[in-house]
């Protein structure tokens, strides 16, 4: 199995002082920002790919940073990698400088590219044994690391066959494979369920959960805004080569929404029902598609003065639902524009 | 270690690569064995040398007289050579004149000298060739006499007889050879790295997870070169091997293994330099660097004389300052030819320069090239 890295460290909202070890010479800590970037611009040519780019993670988050395609995630990645270097602005991951430190930094640091990024020749083990290597391992122990990591990513049955015999959501395992196998404690995960079937793709998210529980700081890009609602403790919003947007789920959708709407199904509609709902005081609007009939509520509304007015007017419902914001809502109203642009 | 790790899972990949075992290892195998039964056939049994009628002038003493003349009464030489003796040059110039020679070989004092009219044919080719071996190897007998050493053998025991036999199985299977040897070495290894640096397109493919690995850049290319010349280094092997056994193309007697592989070291360094050249032109697309490197194989080969042996003749005729410009050519009259054939040493050391200034050349314009590169951002 993979081995802990780092012991649970705290959640922001709950604890504010913790002490753990991210290596065994590292510091305890108080809110380690395992990422520090401040004002980074990356331009290609004319384009500007990362526009005054901030971004703070803490030590064990799973971040999340959305956005659609050509957003800037993947330059922002690159740039903290130095695998392009960045115009302006400083870089700290693990509280030393990049590119300065680089070396160091990538020691201890892993990706799992968009794109399936591994040697069609080598098998399914030795691809991973390979990158076990590069990582400063011997052989006898990149060997063990190749069968730790074979065993969670669940691909032992199949480490004698070679990337082209294998099916597209085996090779996203393989893929995150090759990226953990040095059992990194920062992982970059950029978009790793493009382009798979649902099956895989729940395997590849609990994959990461575990990754995440057992110490390893996660930086999750997607536009899947499911899974990054799904798995992400924090979010940044990118857009056009900034961060428009940060935060918990809750606090991005509490800058965006006001209101919420309750859906209620009824058999049928009693006459001065309507206006009597509307008369509620936390009530803005209310409509009626039948069978439903959607009240627009002050967010956080309790629903009990709502259902007493339908049980006074011996309305009969058989459910209620209350739409929250989505990501996909709070990316919406702060852009104009959909996540699946 | 890490060099360690790239190379052995390179080699790995490139040993398993269906189409790398094809070109790199079967295909010379196939050409050489192609090339070899076609040239054996133009030289086979069957085929004959027309008699050049050769206008013989002696003026000199017994001393240079009768060793040339015991070497060109050998039946090998006497099969396409008639000799037609004149008392002086300006009579032999009458009797080219007339119909009744076609070249004159003049022996003035130690001197030896072949006078012609231009266009040349093939016969006269091959009689200077031969003449001018008789002479270096004199030369050195001379040189060893007066250094004291005794002489082990008569000249003409040094001439080889498969280079002047041309009924043998493929007299000039040693240049096509040599020309082969040099250019898979420099000019494959030139392709190998042009394709090793276009992949190196940052965020891309499994360059991507190098990257962004804890490895410096140097180590990576550095081991991916070793890696790339390691592969060429197995095929001449198997290239020299088939070469040998198959085609008898040289006697592992006189063969320096280790100037042999000093020069391949330096034919890698060549063609490693000449890639990074390639891989630093400017505003142009990876297939077409690959194409001009193709297309070098292809042309320099030619003109070399590796496709159709004998061709370098023509090329140096039309442009003699060519000897020091095509790396083959050099190789084969300064190296290999030696190395494998046997002679004057000093023709290696004199090739090797040839090859490291032609490294020095390549590696300055690179540089420069780089550089301007780099500072446009277009890398």
């Amino acid at each position: 199995m993979i081995r802990q890295h780092v012991q649970n460290p705290c959640k922001r909202e709950q604890i504010s002082v913790c002490s753990f070890s991210v290596r065994p010479s590292e510091r305890g800590c108080v809110h380690v920002s395992i990422i520090a970037l401040d004002h980074v611009t990356k331009r290609f040519g004319e384009t500007i790919a990362l526009n005054d780019f901030s971004l703070h993670v803490e030590a064990g988050e799973l971040f999340g940073l959305l956005g659609p395609n050509g957003a800037g995630k993947t330059t922002a990645i690159s740039v903290m990698l130095n695998l392009y270097p960045a115009d302006s602005g400083t870089i700290r991951i693990f509280d030393r400088v990049m590119p300065k430190d680089e070396q160091a930094i990538k020691q201890r640091v892993g990706i799992v590219p968009q794109h399936v990024s591994v040697y069609d020749q080598l098998t399914v083990f030795e691809n991973i044994q390979f990158f076990a290597e590069l990582y400063g391992f011997k052989p006898a122990e990149a060997k063990q690391k190749t069968e730790a990591a074979l065993d969670f990513v669940e691909l032992t049955a199949h480490q004698k066959k070679r990337p082209p015999e294998l099916s597209g959501g085996l090779l996203r395992r393989l893929n995150i494979a090759c990226g953990i196998v040095h059992e990194p404690e920062l992982i970059f995960m950029d978009e790793p369920t493009v382009a798979i079937d649902p099956q895989s793709r729940n395997t590849i998210l609990e994959n990461i959960r575990e990754l995440n529980r057992r110490g390893a700081t996660i930086i999750y890009t997607s536009h899947y805004m499911e899974e990054v609602e799904m798995l992400c403790d924090r979010v940044a919003i990118v857009d056009e080569g900034k961060i428009i947007a940060e935060g918990t789920q809750d606090e991005l959708k509490d800058q965006v929404m006001t209101l919420e709407t309750a859906r209620i199904k009824v058999d049928a509609l009693t006459p001065g029902l309507i206006e009597r709902l509307g008369a509620l005081s936390q009530v803005k609007k209310v409509e009626y598609h039948e069978p439903y009939i959607e009240v627009s509520l002050e967010k956080d509304t309790p629903l009990a003065p709502l259902l007493d007015v339908l049980h006074d007017a011996k309305v009969r419902f058989t459910s209620i639902t209350v739409d929250r914001p989505s990501l996909n809502t709070v990316f919406l109203a702060l852009t104009g524009k959909t996540l699946r642009e | 270690m890490k060099t360690w790790t790239f190379i052995k899972y390179d080699v790995k990949q490139q040993l398993r690569d269906r189409s790398t075992l094809f070109w790199m290892l079967l295909f010379p195998i196939i050409l050489i064995f192609g090339l070899g039964t076609m040239l054996s056939a133009i030289f086979s049994n069957d085929f004959s040398l027309p008699v050049t009628d050769v206008a013989y002038v002696e003026q000199s003493t017994d001393d240079y007289r009768v060793p040339l003349e015991t070497f060109l009464a050998d039946d090998d030489i006497k099969a396409f050579v008639n000799l037609v003796p004149y008392d002086s040059v300006a009579a032999a110039e009458r009797g080219v004149n007339d119909g009744d020679a076609d070249v004159i070989l003049h022996l003035d004092g130690s001197n030896v000298r072949l006078l012609y009219e231009e266009p040349t044919t093939i016969e006269f080719d091959v009689l200077e060739a031969v003449i001018r071996q008789y002479t270096d190897v004199a030369n050195q007998q001379i040189m060893l006499a007066e250094s004291g050493v005794a002489v082990p053998f008569e000249p003409e025991t040094f001439i080889d007889s498969e280079s002047v036999d041309l009924s043998g199985r493929t007299p000039t299977s040693l240049e096509y050879f040599t020309v082969t040897i040099s250019i898979m070495t420099a000019l494959f290894g030139a392709f190998y790295i042009t394709g090793m640096l276009s992949e190196e397109q940052p965020m891309t493919g499994s360059y991507l997870r190098i990257q962004a690995a804890p490895v410096k850049t140097i180590e990576y290319r550095l081991a991916r070169t070793v890696s790339r010349y390691v592969l060429i280094f197995l095929q001449l092997v198997l290239v020299f091997w088939f070469s040998h056994f198959v085609y008898r193309s040289f006697s592992l007697d006189y063969v320096h293994f280790g100037l042999l592989f000093l020069a391949w070291v330096a034919l890698a360094l060549y063609g490693t330099a000449f890639g990074f050249i390639i891989a630093s032109l400017p505003r142009i697309t990876r297939g077409t660097k690959d194409a001009i490197v193709n297309g070098s194989v292809a042309i320099i080969m030619i003109l070399s004389g590796g496709y159709v042996p004998g061709f370098d003749q023509v090329t140096l005729s039309v442009a003699p300052w060519a000897k020091y410009v095509f790396m083959p050519i050099f190789m084969r009259d300064g190296i290999l030819q030696v190395l494998l054939r046997g002679g004057d040493v000093t023709l290696f050391w004199q090739g090797l320069g040839w090859l490291a200034l032609h490294v020095a050349v390549f590696t300055v314009i690179s540089l420069l090239l780089w550089k301007g590169v780099s500072r446009r951002g277009l890398v």
